[in-house]
């Protein structure tokens, strides 16, 4: 069930009321809040729930084991058995079929035939954003961060409450938990935020992301040869507004919904193309995502303190396995790869440099600062290339036609519509903060009829402007 | 004296919830329906407005489906809304901005 349906509407308008009617009976409430979790995953895949419900079952049952041995030897064996039993079902599903190909093709080099076959199966919808969850509250549980859940309801409800189940943002147990303890309190409700980030969803999804990758983004990037150095420069950029629109859009709505039925998510994305550094880009962008893999692989990894050298190596790791994660690809892997050399190198520079340094000082000024820009954005324009790309072949052969093609004359091919759309996608970067904060205080002023009427129009003019079909949001496939 | 220490010492004093606490109880109870009432009314006028305002968008969503009794049920309100919805000339604007939606966005040949 995609938000932007109708189905998600009468699915909501039948959610919220009863979630609140239940908001006094808590127990019952959560209950329902699960079924109806279930139901909104079965629109995906039904036989997949079990999966869903084994994997909540689980990591409840290693919750409470680790947390009667929290801090010993026992508890830290226990957790590795929980994280090996969490990750098992993302590696059959997700990579086991990469895995396969790749001792395939090796294996043929040396001159033998060996075939460990393939699933056959489809990666399960929302299996690492699962993965996450399970992972995070069994960690939390034996790093004391959180009590072990004694409610089984309650941990099925934080592994699959629907605004978050499907492709995140990832909300930390200790985050959620504490928060189903007790009633929600309505008067917590924000309306005016929460009718905002859903309405900014829709547009980003709707009318920028949709449009922008059916006019120009997917045919460019399916036949890069067929087009200039401009316009594959430009479809470089416009993926970047696609991908930003679409996953900040989903997170948007999900963090509004939740809201709604009044418990508080994090926020996943703060305008990461404004980011002067890649350590600065990977704290605004998708954020629940980088702050996971800082606490849960960074860190154990021995983090920044274990020497100059073994960090750099911490750092790319980790941004090598967050790629991988992504997708089983050569393609994910080198975009993880290169944000990690990225990272290290920029820490290299910041250490090797005196902080009161002429170059230090230099890039604190303007022409610093809008160069450290400059290059920041358009480093992880490029590597969207490889994220974007089928497979690693053909990432590096867009990149390729685009030096090829400089100056042969192909002519230009994107149109008004997508330099306009691509100016809307960058406007929701470049804007000042205190731009957004008018048009909430405005907002939140009107009147609960104005709020509708205003949404209302919004929507209407949104339909009107949608494309035939709507495609899935990109972070489903992860 | 001590009547007026009474007056001027507010620690001495009742609070409002002590003398009164089934009114307090009940002002705090409305006040959370309240919110959470808006939350819903919000939700519901909403869609219902837009289903008001563009019909047909319902009406192609329920062909997609298998026939069966509940939606020819809902095809039934459905064109009841509809021609509400003409009557106040509402469908028809809608469906002239659709179409001149899809031509704005139309992928160029």
């Amino acid at each position: 069930m995609l938000f932007p349906t109708i189905e998600f509407a009468l699915f909501l308008m039948l959610v919220l009321p009863l979630t609140w009617l239940l908001n006094q009976k808590n127990e019952i409430k959560k209950i329902l809040l699960v079924a109806a979790s279930y139901v909104f995953y079965s629109f995906w895949s039904v036989p997949f729930l079990l999966l869903l419900f084994l994997s909540s079952l689980s990591n409840y049952a290693f919750g409470l084991i680790i947390g009667r041995g929290s801090g010993t030897k026992r508890g830290s064996i226990w957790v590795g058995v929980a994280v090996c039993c969490n990750l098992l079902p993302l590696c059959f599903f997700k990579y086991y079929d990469f895995a396969a190909a790749q001792i395939r093709a090796l294996a043929g080099l040396a001159g033998s035939d060996v075939d460990f076959g393939s699933t056959g199966i489809a990666v399960p919808v929302a299996i690492s954003f699962l993965t996450f969850h399970g992972i995070s509250y069994v960690v939390d549980v034996h790093r004391g961060k959180v009590q072990a859940s004694r409610s089984l309801v309650d941990l099925l409800l934080y592994i699959s409450f629907f605004p978050h189940l499907v492709a995140g943002p990832i909300v930390r147990a200790s985050e959620f938990l504490g928060q189903l303890a007790k009633p929600s309190d309505p008067r917590n409700i924000d309306l005016g935020g929460s009718t905002l980030l859903i309405l900014g969803g829709l547009f980003k999804k709707v009318v920028v992301a949709s449009h922008l990758s059916i006019l120009f983004v997917d045919p460019v990037f399916t036949n890069p040869k067929a087009y200039g150095s401009v316009d594959l420069i430009l479809a470089v950029y416009a993926y970047a507004i696609v991908i930003y629109c679409d996953f900040s859009a989903y997170t948007d709505i999900a963090i509004g919904v939740a809201d709604l039925l009044g418990y508080k998510f994090p926020r996943n994305f703060d305008q990461p193309y404004i980011a002067l550094s890649l350590q600065d880009f990977w704290r605004r962008w998708h954020i629940t995502l980088s702050s996971w893999l800082r606490d849960y692989l960074y860190i154990p990894l021995g983090g920044g303190r274990a020497g100059r050298w073994l960090t750099y190596r911490n750092l790319i790791l980790t941004m090598i396995l967050g790629g991988l994660w992504h997708g089983a690809g050569l393609q994910f892997i080198l975009w993880g790869a290169l944000h990690g050399f990225g990272l290290a190198a920029e820490r290299l520079l910041r250490e090797s440099t005196a902080e009161s340094g002429r170059f230090r000082r230099f890039l604190r000024g303007e022409t610093g600062q809008t160069l450290r820009w400059l290059i920041v954005f358009n480093f992880v324009c490029v590597t969207w290339v490889f994220f974007r790309s089928a497979d690693a072949n053909g990432a590096v052969d867009y990149l390729a036609t685009i030096a090829r093609r400089v100056g042969d004359g192909t002519p230009l091919t994107v149109s008004p519509l997508v330099l306009v759309l691509m100016m809307a996608g960058f406007l929701t970067q470049l804007l000042p903060l205190s731009v957004y904060a008018a048009a909430d205080g405005r907002f939140r002023k009107l009147s609960i009829a104005g709020k509708v009427g205003f949404s209302t129009a919004t929507i209407w003019a949104v339909t009107m402007l949608a494309p035939s079909g709507m495609a899935p949001f990109i972070y489903f496939q992860f | 004296m001590p009547y007026l220490q009474t007056v001027v010492e507010p620690s001495i004093a009742l609070s409002p919830g002590e003398i009164m606490p089934d009114l307090q109880d009940k002002a705090a109870a409305r006040s959370e329906f309240g919110s959470a009432g808006r939350a819903v009314a919000a939700v519901w006028a909403t869609c219902l407005l837009l289903a008001l305002a563009f019909p047909q968008a319902i009406a192609s969503w329920l062909d997609d489906f298998e026939p069966n009794p509940v939606v020819a049920v809902a095809q039934n309100c459905t064109s009841r809304l509809m021609a509400v919805s003409e009557t106040l000339g509402i469908a028809t604007f809608s469906g002239a901005a659709r179409e001149l939606g899809k031509s704005v966005v139309r992928k160029p040949e």
